[in-house]
């Protein structure tokens, strides 16, 4: 936790915790991981057949 | 502002994914084809030779193959060796989608197994033979076993290794023809010859390059 100040007053700032960080971190990656495995199964369709 | 950071992450992440997949393209695909061509190789070293006779006609030394040899789709019919662009590959039967992620496919004649419009009507020409022999390979995926034939030039020597002896063709030529021309497809020749075929340029398929060459030696 961090507390900053400005001119309404200090405000606090929750860091995040590493679990949570992580799973998002995670959920990016198998979001790009699904991304190529779907391209993949559609690269028959989408490559010509001599490529 | 959350929403706009969460939208952020999620195009870089299917970018990301993007980027994976063209990696996958290029390099991936040729794993699936060094096993395929690892498996073909052995399997043809431990065929038996394959009957031929010797033809001469017209002064052009040519070969029959024995009727009977007739391989199924994506079997390994004979090797192709192109020492100028450090090619060696086995070449299997047919150019369907399927065959070619083994390597090199040879154009086969219409019969079962093989559908058209990748087969052709006339009788399919083997190594040696009368007439062209076709062989269609990748430039970019799989292995790219033909992403340099653009190199080659008149004179340069493809070897075809095959079950009933070895034939080495010369380059005669070559030239850039629109993805729809078929005529390239067709076997019917004087001479024996030997046809290449891939996609133009490199990692495109808008247009397709063919290399052509002529029987110049034959040990069978």
């Amino acid at each position: 936790m961090s507390i900053t100040g400005s001119g309404d007053g200090p405000r606090v700032k929750k860091r995040r915790s590493w679990k949570s960080r992580l799973l998002e971190l995670l959920l990016w990656t198998g979001i790009a991981i699904a991304t190529a495995i779907i391209l993949i199964m559609l690269s028959e369709q989408l490559l010509p057949s001599n490529f | 502002m959350t929403v706009l950071r969460t939208l952020g992450k999620f195009l870089v992440s299917v970018g990301v994914g993007v980027l994976l997949f063209v990696a996958w393209t290029l390099w991936g695909t040729g794993l699936s084809t060094d096993r395929a061509q690892a498996a073909l190789e052995s399997e043809f070293g431990a065929l038996p030779p394959i009957d031929s006779r010797e033809l001469s006609r017209e002064g052009v030394q040519s070969f029959k193959v024995d009727d009977s040899f007739k391989p199924a789709p994506g079997e390994g019919v004979f090797r192709i060796v192109i020492p100028k662009i450090e090619v060696r590959d086995m070449v299997v039967q047919g150019v369907e989608t399927e065959d070619l992620r083994k390597g090199p496919g040879h154009y086969p004649e219409c019969r079962r197994g093989f559908n058209k419009p990748l087969c052709t009507e006339q009788e399919e020409v083997w190594p040696g033979e009368v007439g062209r022999v076709i062989i269609s390979g990748h430039r970019t995926t799989y292995g790219a076993p033909f992403y340099d034939i653009d190199l080659l030039e008149r004179g340069d020597e493809i070897n075809l290794e095959t079950r009933w002896g070895d034939f080495t063709y010369e380059v005669t030529g070559s030239e850039i023809v629109p993805p729809n021309a078929m005529d390239i497809a067709n076997p019917i020749s004087d001479k024996p010859e030997l046809v290449l075929t891939t996609c133009n340029p490199r990692f495109s398929a808008a247009e397709r390059l063919i290399v052509s060459a002529e029987l110049a030696e034959a040990s069978p």
